[in-house]
């Protein structure tokens, strides 16, 4: 199993600008190597590519430079960073005749992966990259039978197909270990593993996090058992690049044994574009659903009546409110025929034109229109003055697409408004007889006054209005 | 380490060790004075040598140009690691190389081209 993300193991080496010191730095490849389980003639291979890096890097380094080689050892490759003051010569003409420039392509020959950087300061730096094999490729054991591959090399249309169809294709052996892949297969893989040769590789190395997804097992039960498998949209987290999701069908393929544990073939597409997609539409679908319901909900609660009409001037939902002051409900149907079915009239009972009315006004004009007065007659025996505003309805383009109409029933406020008013009139007509019968005492009293005095008695009222003592003086 | 000899007739010289930078100009140096101006025949014993690389497969280009397209240079003895490194660079294809599993192989098959005058063994 790989484990990307564990520390490397660095070794490192320096050395002067002496043809001399390669001897050295040789050897010390050889160990790092050998430690890290290559075969000898991988590691023969190491040192003839890694000296070509350090011979050319000691021959164009100043006479006291020096050139560090450092080696990261890591679970799936060996990385040999040759580090020198010199520019890397590109081999010219004249220096090939002279047998030279053979280096370059050495190293590209036997390293897997091989870079050349060149330092802002005129230093070079040579990375090689050396994977470590976990299966013995020597030979064609692990690969796919010569008949299948010379089908698939030879005959154009299979080797187009197997190329270019938009779908990973392989073949592992019984013991999980690549057989064959086409080109699509490893562009799915991380960057580390797309140049690497993967026949001979463990399935569950290349593909990191294949195990603990439970892919392993289920390819192990198709060799073993000769079964078919499919997913749909299988969900993987093992890739350097996140989530990804896949269409997957894996089968045996009965190549060479007519009894399991059986070849597998697997042809992957990878759908992760197409999921996140259809999450998103299904996310922004939830989202204006939840939105209408919410939408609805204050609709239907709202104390005002809420009418809504369509582009073409139909009536395409009322809220409860508007249900209970219109007493029935007729969707669909004209503004025309709604206002000759409510009796709509101006307040002085004068027939209200549609064309006048809030909701076509917004319609024809994409403006709102507030507080219109008229009174509707349902039909039931009721007659009330309602307060009309309307508000147009835009669709995405901004084009006008219906129109929200909001009435209320005016009755209401109408005869509370009478209430006061007959209140105050009957407040104010208590209030003159109260003041007249006062007055009225006051009369009465004064004359008996008057009559105590003149009969030479004391006052018998003692009245302190103004007039009275007024009167008295 | 180049000791210089001969098998029959023919200059032979055996290279142990490795055949990198340092050892292909010895390499060089040493096998430029056996043939002298007009040989055009050596055998290169490499069964000792146990490494190469663009030192060492420098030198080897260097001996072929010298001795021309009618010369040979036979290699003996050559380990698979080696051999691959020949083989990448295309040193196999040349017509001039011949390639021989040991001094017998090489013995019978260029007795024909080998000069009539043997060669004395110098070290």
């Amino acid at each position: 199993m790989t484990a990307p993300k564990t520390q490397p193991l660095i070794h490192s080496l320096i050395l002067a600008a002496d043809l001399g010191e390669v001897t050295r730095a040789r050897e010390f490849l050889k160990d790092v190597a050998m430690e890290t389980g290559f075969s000898e003639a991988r590691v023969f291979d190491i040192q003839v590519a890694c000296s070509e890096a350090i011979s050319n890097a000691i021959e164009h380094a100043p006479e006291k430079g020096q050139v560090e080689v450092t080696t990261s050892l890591r679970p799936d490759r060996l990385e040999v960073e040759v580090e020198g003051p010199g520019r890397f010569q590109v081999p010219r003409r004249a220096q090939e005749r002279s047998n030279r420039g053979l280096g370059l392509p050495l190293m590209a020959c036997l390293a897997d992966h091989l870079a050349l950087y060149s330092g802002p300061r005129g230093g070079t730096l040579v990375s090689l990259t050396f994977y470590v094999p976990t299966a013995e490729r020597d030979g064609d054991e692990g690969a796919l039978p010569p008949s299948i591959m010379e089908l698939i090399e030879s005959n154009e249309l299979v080797s187009s197909i197997t190329e270019n169809a938009p779908v990973g294709i392989y073949v592992l052996g019984p013991d999980l270990r690549f057989r064959w892949t086409n080109r699509v297969w490893k562009g799915f893989l991380d960057l580390s593993y797309r140049a690497v040769d993967l026949t001979g590789l463990f399935y569950g190395d290349v593909v990191p996090g294949a195990e603990d997804a439970g892919l392993v097992d289920i390819l192990r039960c198709i060799s073993e058992e000769g079964s078919w498998h499919t997913m749909e949209e299988f969900e993987f987290r093992g890739f350097e690049r996140g989530v990804t999701y896949w269409r997957w069908d894996a089968l045996p393929l009965k190549l060479e044994r007519d009894e399991p544990p059986y070849d597998v073939l697997a042809v992957v597409s990878e759908v992760t574009e197409q999921v996140l997609q259809r999450r998103r539409v299904e996310a922004l679908a939830g989202e204006i659903e939840r939105e209408r319901n919410r939408l609805r909900t204050i609709l239907e609660t709202s104390p005002a009546a809420v009418m809504i009409v369509d582009a073409d001037g139909k009536v395409s939902y009322v809220n409860r409110r508007a249900q209970e002051l219109y007493g029935f409900v007729t969707l669909g149907l004209d503004l025309n025929a709604h206002a000759a079915a409510l009796k709509i009239m101006r307040l002085d009972g004068t027939p209200f034109p549609v064309e006048d009315m809030p909701a076509t006004r917004s319609l024809r004009l994409g403006s709102s229109v507030r507080n219109v007065e008229m009174t509707i007659e349902p039909g039931d025996g009721r007659r009330f003055p309602v307060l009309m505003s309307s508000a147009p309805l835009f669709d995405a383009q901004g084009v006008v697409d219906g129109a929200i109409v909001i009435f209320d029933d005016l009755s209401g406020q109408k005869e509370a408004e009478e209430a006061l008013q007959a209140t105050n009139e009957e407040l104010l007509r208590f209030n003159r007889a109260a003041v007249d019968r006062e007055l009225r005492m006051v009369e009465l009293k004064q004359e008996i006054n008057a009559l105590c005095a003149a009969a030479g008695q004391p006052r018998r009222y003692p009245l302190e209005f103004t007039t009275d003592q007024t009167r008295e003086t | 380490v180049i000791i210089a000899g001969s098998l029959g007739p023919i200059p032979l010289l055996r290279v142990t060790g490795e055949l990198d930078h340092l050892g292909g100009s010895e390499l060089s140096d040493v096998a430029g004075e056996v043939l002298g101006a007009d040989g055009r025949l050596l055998l290169l014993d490499l069964s000792l040598c146990t490494y190469i690389d663009s030192g060492g497969l420098g030198a080897l280009f260097g001996l072929l140009g010298e001795m021309g397209p009618e010369g040979i240079l036979g290699l003996i003895g050559v380990s698979r690691d080696v051999c691959r490194v020949l083989d990448i660079v295309g040193l196999p294809r040349m017509a001039s190389l011949r390639l021989f599993a040991d001094a017998d192989e090489a013995c019978a098959a260029l007795a024909a081209s080998a000069p009539s005058a043997p060669v004395s063994d110098r070290q």
